[in-house]
């Protein structure tokens, strides 16, 4: 124990000096013993790749974009290339993301990667009206939302104790798989059977849940949208 | 089979929205055992307690108006003891779960977000963890009636919003203190944790000092507290407002309650330096007037409802979470913590049974200190040894200095550790 005078306190942490008014001590007799564990400095987190990365792809989009305008001949070539862009920097962070839900990963996917065809579609070889707008809304949107509601139908089925967490993003999923409906209806696509199948599929796989998880789902809302 | 969840109740519903590293909500209650610490058996302990606690063993969900609170699959975390105390919880690393075991040495100490349960609850838990520690050491250690045990079924009274059950619409009232004087001082450049002086004194012998001026400890200790920081404090700027000393109050004492979730208020021991000039016996009389005057059943009754009333307004219960969100935040820029100058929380003496004597040495408590505020206060008393701590987050030490001398010129021994962040941090 050490003691210090001008306080009249014992000390029982090993010091040099009195914690309270910081002059020297006397020691009064036993041990003095470190009481907490030493500091250490913490080490900070450091975003350095997150600001490179974000850096680099909005000075590749702006030198592009510049360099479409200025030799114009009738593509926005550039379009294209910052979709892909930005396509690549917010998924790459959302999937290397080690804390993020599984099927917030896979929703989002499932959202991000027709779009980017779409984009792609619309602003390739120079066509640039909506009506083009073909390959990717007839065939790559209806079986890509299709492959991601198998995905987590297959990760809901395998594993079941996991079921309850996929619940809501397979319902948002299976709410998109109705876009393609939308899109029959506006005459967009061509052929239209990719997106009725995918129309279906979603449809099959409602029912799927409401007959299977209807309790959990039931709960699952009512824990959700208590008020 | 279905997993149980829970709403959080009316004081665990701000805690997630405002929590962040700087202001964590977290307290820490720590027990120094007569015996170095197991990890594996405290481990082991703190799993076979899952079912007894549900309220403690969950995990935060978000749900479109509220968040809500949802049974965790996961085991708790032991980890050794972090030098940053209070350190806000990084839920990922945490298993999900909102508490967290350490060990350092013979100490073991559970670290606690105030949203799952107030100190009581908390007092609860880990006296029933130290149990189950024991028995799982093979210490002859039997329950009197002072310690939940895993062998009981977890009550429903123990899992009751009870601001909720106690709400009356009719009478409610609003703290009346003023915007709180804020103690000067230097940050440290940590914002993570923060240093703590922590004293330990006889029980009988600070009970027998308080009892010579009339005075339980509390308000004894609240008044010392006012007191130290007037005589630290330079009068110019102690002029401009009154000294505000927020005490929690268990609200258990005055209702029928059960409950190891949020059930507890606070008041204000308000004394304003610019009326006059200050003796310690005049400030304990004013704080011994205010403490009878504020600390009533039927004062706190109304702050209840009051407090109910907001989370009950039909307009704030429909606004979906992100505008609970900004306005929660808005509210808390606006009033928040300004009210305060020190939070002193006062657990009050354990009770073990008798065939845990000799094995626990004593206990400690420190609340954590939030961003607006410099220090808060844990006392705890078990064992004959009070334990008074001081958070704090300024490099300068003059109230604990001012604080724990008087108490050692009055006769009684003071000892005292510290985590020493003055010279680190």
């Amino acid at each position: 124990m050490l003691r210090c005078n001008s306080c009249n306190v014992n000390i029982s942490t090993k010091t040099t000096k009195c914690p309270l008014c910081q002059s020297p001590i006397q020691q009064n007799g036993g041990d003095a013993v470190e009481t907490y564990p030493a500091f250490e400095p913490m080490v900070e987190k450091s975003n350095t790749l997150f600001k490179i990365v974000s850096f680099a792809a909005i000075s590749c989009i702006m030198t592009l974009v510049t360099i479409n305008l200025l030799t114009y001949s009738g593509s926005l070539w550039s379009v294209i290339a910052a979709a892909g862009i930005v396509y690549a920097w917010l998924m790459s962070f959302l999937t290397f993301r080690k804390h993020t839900h599984l099927g917030l990963k896979l929703v989002s996917h499932a959202i991000a990667i027709p779009l980017l065809l779409v984009v792609i579609n619309m602003f390739s070889s120079g066509q640039s009206t909506t009506h083009s707008v073909t390959w990717a809304a007839s065939y790559a949107m209806p079986f890509i939302l299709i492959g991601f509601i198998l995905t987590i139908n297959l990760i809901m089925i395998i594993k079941t104790q996991y079921l309850r967490d996929y619940l809501i993003y397979q319902l948002a999923l299976v709410i998109i798989g109705f876009v393609p409906l939308l899109l029959v209806l506006l005459g967009a696509v061509d052929p239209i059977f990719p997106s009725i199948l995918t129309v279906g599929f979603s449809v099959l796989t409602m029912l799927g849940l409401f007959i299977f998880t209807k309790r959990k789902i039931v709960s699952e809302f009512g824990r959700k949208f208590h008020m | 089979m279905e997993s149980r969840w829970y709403r959080l109740d009316n004081a665990a519903k701000i805690y997630p929205i405002l929590a962040n590293p700087n202001r964590s909500y977290i307290f820490r209650i720590a027990a120094n055992l007569n015996q170095e610490v197991n990890p594996e058996k405290l481990l082991e302990a703190a799993g076979d307690l899952k079912a007894r606690f549900p309220s403690i063993y969950v995990r935060l969900r978000t749900g479109v108006f509220w968040y809500y609170y949802e049974e965790n699959q996961k085991l708790p975390r032991v980890l050794p003891e972090s030098p940053y105390i209070g350190r806000a919880i990084n839920l990922q690393e945490n298993n999900g779960y909102f508490f967290t075991l350490f060990y350092y040495k013979n100490r073991i100490s559970l670290e606690v977000f105030h949203s799952i349960c107030d100190g009581y609850g908390a007092m609860e838990y880990f006296k029933a963890l130290l149990f189950r520690y024991y028995e799982l050491l093979g210490a002859p250690v039997e329950n009197d009636g002072y310690i939940l045990t895993m062998d009981q079924h977890p009550s429903h009274y123990e899992t009751e919003d009870s601001f909720l059950k106690n709400y009356m619409p009719t009478k409610r009232a609003r703290s009346s203190a003023k915007r709180a004087y804020r103690i000067h001082g230097t940050r440290f450049r940590e914002v993570n944790g923060h240093a703590v002086i922590n004293g330990k004194i006889p029980a009988s012998q600070l009970l027998a000092l308080a009892k010579k001026h009339n005075a339980t400890l509390t308000q004894y200790l609240a008044a010392l507290l006012t007191y130290c920081i007037y005589r630290a404090e330079a009068m110019t700027k102690l002029s401009n407002k009154p000294v505000n000393i927020c005490v929690p109050v268990n609200m258990r004492r005055f209702f029928e309650s059960k409950t190891l979730r949020n059930f507890s208020l606070f008041f204000h021991t308000s004394i304003d330096c610019r009326e006059r000039e200050w003796d310690f016996d005049s400030m304990l009389a004013s704080v011994k007037e205010q403490f009878d005057r504020e600390l009533s059943k039927d004062r706190l009754h109304q702050t209840l409802n009051a407090n109910v009333s907001i989370e009950k307004n039909i307009a704030l219960r429909s606004c979906p979470i992100f505008i609970k969100w900004v306005l929660i935040k808005i509210g808390c820029m606006i009033h928040g913590d300004k009210l305060t100058t020190i939070n002193m929380s006062n657990i009050g003496n354990v009770q073990f049974p008798a065939s845990m004597d000799g094995l626990i040495h004593d206990f400690e408590a420190n609340p954590s200190v939030g961003s607006d505020s410099t220090h808060n206060i844990g006392i705890v008393s078990y064992n004959d040894i009070l334990s008074i701590s001081f958070s704090r987050k300024i490099y300068e030490t003059d109230i604990e200095r001012l604080f724990f001398s008087h108490i050692a010129r009055e006769g009684v021994d003071v000892e005292i550790q510290s985590n020493l962040w003055e010279d680190y941090a």
